[in-house]
């Protein structure tokens, strides 16, 4: 290549002349130049942190959790004691290659009730296969693995993980993601689902000078060039506080959904169908209480649940329930044409479906409106 | 059938009495009978039936010497025409190994996402016409979610394309960890869309591919296909970083074609203004769809295609005669998915007859064959001039090939040497994947993919890239390796198509909607809509109510006007080093770094069909700064050159420097594989740098793509055409198609093209022998 590639670079990084990122400046004041208390160093550049928090807001050791109300795909029970609630923080969201844990929290409950929480922290890259073994010495001890959006985000980095130090294929784990839950019980409630918003609306967690997990990158390379920090010190307290209020909502949820607990903003349509899981009876009356409190959304959840049961003739009655939407009107359309013998409002029912449809079921509902009519004149 | 159609089409077209004297040339090209060769002995047995169902019972010369060589273990390169069987030329060698075996994977890469449907189309009919165990999935941007686990985990033959290669393959290799492992062939079709910029990323791509591969322990060997050029080998070697042997034997037979050169008369031959070439254009192609000729018309840029497809759809609209059932469509980039795939079906069934498109449609895309294809405007290579007249009768069957010249020197110079589209001229392609832009760029990816170890080799110089991007922040050195230490995906924020990534979205907000029409790179937004540029989409007008360049979006609003626009576009320069001196004494030529600030102040409101200037617009846009790679070409008083302008008035000096610089410009893609638009150039009368007369040209992608460095090579070449293109030119003082025109100062000197062509003549007197020997 002609020209000296160093020179020309050079160049470049003077024209774009672009502000670097300010390398942070140490005020004495907040500083901590040592390294956060409580941690020990367990291995070559790994370093381990136990923490017990005594908390009601956990299940009984012994107690029996349904895993299906954290994921419809699960079946069977297991003992709270064998669950391992587990978080990552990482250099970055977007995933691929290049992207690392670098500290990892699990939790677990003892056989006195506590939570402990371990975590592990490695102090540069070079210690990552120290770290990934760690978390798979964790995730090896676990009955079945709660998360926090991890089906989505930690585990499938961890698998990456595994691959880029040489360790191989993560064997199969039981994984619940709470996330998916906590979304049917608030998504219509909650400006989002993140577990900061939730612990606070639904168990009333405050946290006290918390750091925003989008600047947990930042700390990470931070401390790798200018050492620990208090704001390290943050970035651990907010990943313990993370498996604490994961293990708290999950607990929560599993409670409400056995009809043992109340939950504060929760949709009972989401409810009912967690509930639907372990106890069809429980989600037929929450689905009832709600149709009666006018919620339309309940009724086809409710007709559902019927077939399920083998209680096909309850059914047509829940028709003039449902929901003023296209598939609503068609399906009401029908009813009152066969049920109430009621052609006029039928045809009125299929044109509106027809006006607000799309697709195949505008045609259907343009094919009903145009015999209803036909038969109109007919019998005129 | 009637009597007439028995008349040869081309014959007809050839003796219309309205277009006969402006035929500069005509060339049948005779069918050529096929040069076979036996199948393969080892060829397994499923494959030798799957070939035999679809009637292959032998092999063209090319496909079996494809074979041989990747037999043989080398990287190779096919240069074979449009529909000469050059698939089977990867398909074979490829299915052989996946079938022996049972791990083996292969990629193909394919430039577009269009392609590389209508390859796994091709490759399924081969794999299941024989039963074989090779399961091949497409994974590109269209790929549902829910379908690539399937296609990373199972897929045998990948195909892709670069863009989904660098941004969602290499940055995730750890899924495709069977892939990469097994990974024996990487197949790379249209190598010659590899060239510039984009090939200057993708060599790159290569080399983050290869690097990957290696780390699980694959060492593929490549397998490329190649339109006509002249540096096939040379372009294949500088993409894969390793040498490449070329296969450029064509076995196919050819159908017979007849390639006729078509000048617009003069309409102001003291001017040496020409008719319009895309009036011509689509004059000829009105004759030729009217006369049932299914034709496709290119046309150089999107604009054009779009003020094209829609003079012809007003021309067949008549409803009182036949003509008005004939459909045409315009094609170009910037449409959406199905826009194109619809297209593209009409094409096929025939319920569209003719279409009029950049060179979008020039790969392999498959549109059946159209029985003529008429060109406006040198297409700027051989390769294109070839795979556009290829369009014209793929499979078999006399077509048409109708070139039709604009005034521009390229365009002239074409007309008066037809022969070099006939010998083997071919320009060179080139690449620079050590552009310090690109390869600091794909560094960063490298470095996302895996740790870099101090001493791995990767390109150049990775140490001068790692440790810029280690102070930087964005790298880590720890226990002798660069680890990735930042939270972004570098991959996500390089485009390889374009200058930037940050492209510039256009919304259509007509009565309250907010639709995206299209995308367009930042640089190009700011010359192309502006505020109050007219914006022309599949033939609908739309005005530019706010280009906002901070958010990247484009809002328009359809409205229908007389015109469109143009912008002015003004540029200053810096030298910023001086790397090597070439030429000689007499005329020293620099090759080095240039900074170049273009903006665009004003625009010209242009009267659509007269092209009449009606008014000028104001452009409030920051301007675009760029360092890049340039040669200067010096003409200091000891030279004959250099004394010949020290001799002349100010006037004359300034008239014959810019006819210079104007030739120099327009004709060096005569011996470079680039657009015109790809260089820049300027000519100063007493430099500030070098304080002599000096003419300069700039690469005009930031960094460089290896064109300074070509041009420095091709000087002599190009103004050898630049000569004789003058000393042709029947125009009074300069034209469009020679030196260009100029504005009225320097046009008052009356000697503007004298001056120019003695400066040519001198210029390669000072070159000859030095700068030939010199290189």
């Amino acid at each position: 290549m002609a020209g000296n590639l160093r020179a020309r670079l050079a160049r470049i990084r003077e024209a774009a002349a672009e502000p670097q990122r300010p390398v942070p400046i140490h005020q004495a004041s907040d500083d901590i130049a040592t390294f956060p208390e409580g941690w020990e160093t367990i291995g070559h550049g790994l370093r381990f942190h136990e923490s017990v928090r005594r908390n009601d807001a956990m299940a009984p050791p012994h107690a029996a959790i349904d895993l299906a109300i954290f994921s419809a795909r699960l079946s069977g029970t297991i003992e709270a004691g064998n669950l391992l609630f587990f978080d990552l923080e990482t250099t970055g969201l977007s995933g691929g290659a290049g992207t690392v844990a670098f500290l990892a929290a699990f939790g677990s409950l003892r056989a006195d009730g506590s939570l402990s929480i371990r975590q592990y922290f490695m102090d540069d890259y070079p210690f990552e296969p120290a770290l990934i073994a760690a978390m798979g010495d964790e995730f090896a001890r676990a009955g079945a693995v709660v998360s926090y959006n991890g089906s989505s985000f930690d585990l499938p980095l961890y698998a990456v993980r595994r691959t880029m130090v040489g360790l191989g294929p993560a064997p199969d784990l039981l994984h619940a993601d709470a996330l998916h839950a906590a979304r049917r019980l608030w998504r219509r409630s909650m400006p989002d689902c993140s577990l900061a918003c939730l612990e606070a609306a639904a168990l009333g967690v405050r946290r006290v000078g918390d750091i925003p997990g989008s600047e947990v990158p930042t700390v990470w390379f931070d401390f790798l060039r200018v050492g620990p920090s208090d704001r390290l010190a943050r970035v651990f307290a907010h990943n313990e506080q993370d498996i604490a209020s994961l293990a708290a909502l999950a607990f929560a949820v599993h409670d409400a959904a056995h009809g043992r607990r109340e939950l504060p903003s929760v949709d009972a349509v989401g409810l009912a169908e967690l509930r639907s899981r372990v106890d069809e009876a429980l989600a037929e009356r929450t689905l009832t209480a709600a149709l009666e409190a006018g919620d339309a959304r309940a009724t086809r959840p409710l007709m559902r649940l019927y077939r399920r049961t083998g209680r096909c003739g309850e059914i047509a009655p829940l028709v003039p329930f449902l929901p003023d939407d296209p598939a609503g009107l068609f399906s009401k359309s029908v009813y009152a044409e066969r049920r109430l013998r009621d052609r006029r409002e039928a045809l009125r029912l299929a044109e509106l479906a027809e006006e607000l449809g799309r697709g195949a079921l505008r045609d259907r509902a343009a094919r009903r409106a145009a015999r209803l009519r036909a038969g109109q004149t007919a019998f005129r | 059938m009637i009597e007439e159609d028995a008349i040869d089409p081309v014959d007809r077209f050839l003796s219309d009495p309205e277009l006969a004297p402006n035929i500069a040339f005509v060339r049948r090209v005779p069918a050529a009978p096929a040069s076979w060769a036996e199948l393969p002995e080892r060829l397994d047995d499923g494959l030798r039936a799957a070939l035999d169902s679809r009637g292959v019972e032998r092999l063209y010369s090319h496909q079996r010497a494809a074979w041989d060589a990747v037999g043989a273990g080398m990287d190779i390169v096919v240069v074979t025409p449009t529909a000469s069987g050059k698939t089977l030329c990867y398909n074979l060698p490829v299915a052989q190994a996946l079938i022996d075996d049972p791990e083996a994977r292969a990629l193909y890469l394919f430039p577009t996402k269009a392609l590389s449907q209508d390859q796994q189309a091709e490759l399924n009919a081969l794999v299941l016409g024989g039963d074989l165990p090779i399961k091949a999935a497409t994974y590109d941007g269209d790929t549902p979610q829910s379908t690539r686990k399937a296609a990373r985990d199972s897929g045998r033959i990948v195909i892709s394309n670069p863009d989904m290669l660098h941004s969602g393959i290499l940055p995730n290799h750890a899924k495709w960890i069977r892939f990469f492992a097994g990974l024996r062939y990487i197949v790379v079709d249209e190598m010659h869309a590899y060239r510039g910029v984009f090939g200057s990323h993708v060599a790159n791509v290569f080399r983050r591919l290869l690097r990957v591969a290696a780390y699980y322990g694959a060492s593929p060997r490549f397998i490329l296909c190649s339109a006509t050029i002249g540096n096939p080998a040379e372009l294949a070697t500088a993409l894969i970083g390793r040498p490449v042997v070329a296969i450029t034997d064509n076995g196919a037979p050819r159908a017979p074609k007849a390639v006729v050169f078509y000048n617009p008369p003069l309409v102001d031959p003291v001017q040496g203004i020409r008719r319009s070439s895309a009036d011509e254009s689509m004059s000829l192609a009105a004759k030729l769809l009217a006369s049932g000729t299914r034709t496709i018309l290119f046309a150089r840029s999107r604009l054009r295609v779009e003020i094209l497809a829609s003079y012809l759809n007003k021309r067949f609209e008549n409803v009182y005669n036949d003509n008005n059932r004939i459909r045409v469509e315009p094609y170009r980039s910037g449409l959406l998915p199905n826009e194109r795939r619809q297209i593209e079906r009409g094409l096929r069934d025939g319920s569209i007859h003719g279409v009029v498109s950049t060179n979008a449609l020039e790969l392999g895309i498959d549109i059946g064959g159209l029985d003529a294809a008429v060109i406006a405007g040198w297409p700027g290579n051989l390769a294109s001039f070839w795979q556009q007249a290829g369009r014209a009768g793929r499979r078999s069957g006399a077509s048409m090939a109708v070139y039709v010249a604009s005034s521009s020197p390229v365009d002239q110079y074409m007309i008066e040497h037809p022969e070099r589209c006939f010998g083997s001229a071919a320009e060179n392609a080139r690449i620079d994947p050590d552009n310090p832009y690109i390869y600091a760029d794909h560094v960063k990816c490298a470095a996302f993919e895996l740790p870099f170890a101090k001493e791995e080799r990767f390109g150049s110089d990775p140490g001068a890239v790692l440790s810029f991007l280690e102070e930087e922040g964005t790298v880590r050195l720890a226990a002798g390796r660069y680890y990735w230490s930042d939270s972004g995906y570098p991959a996500e924020k390089i485009s390889l198509r374009s200058a930037t990534a940050d492209n510039v979205v256009i919304i259509d907000t007509t009565a309250g909607r907010n639709e995206v029409l299209g995308e367009m790179d930042r640089p190009s937004a700011k010359e192309l809509v502006f505020d109050d540029a007219v914006y022309i989409h599949r033939g609908r007008q739309f005005i530019v109510l706010k280009l906002d360049i901070e958010n990247r979006q484009c809002l328009v609003e359809e409205r229908e006007t007389n015109y469109y626009t143009d912008a002015v576009v003004k540029t200053d320069i810096k030298v910023l080093s001086e790397d090597e001196r070439l030429g000689s004494a007499a005329l020293p030529i620099v090759l080095g770094d240039l900074l170049v600030r273009s903006s665009a102040e004003k625009f010209k409101k242009l009267r659509f069909h007269t092209n009449e200037n009606i008014g000028y617009g104001e452009i409030y846009l920051p301007p675009e700064e760029m360092q890049t790679r340039a040669i200067a070409l010096l003409f200091p008083e000891g030279g004959a050159a250099g004394s010949a302008l020290a001799a002349m008035g100010d006037g004359e000096r300034a008239a014959a420097l810019s006819a210079f610089c104007g030739i120099l410009r327009a004709l060096s893609p005569v011996e470079l594989l680039c657009d015109k638009g790809d260089i820049g150039a300027t000519w100063r009368l007493r430099d500030d740098h070098y304080a002599v007369p000096a003419v300069y040209v700039w690469d005009r992608y930031p960094g460089g793509t290896g064109l300074a460095e070509a041009l420095s090579s091709s000087l002599v070449p190009v103004l050898e055409a630049a000569s004789g293109r003058i000393a042709a030119c029947d125009c009074d003082d300069g034209c469009p198609s020679c030196v260009g025109l100029a504005d009225d100062a320097l046009q008052a000197t009356g000697r503007r093209k004298s001056g120019g062509l003695a400066l040519v003549r001198l210029a390669l007197e000072a070159l000859d022998g030095s700068s030939r020997s010199g290189r």
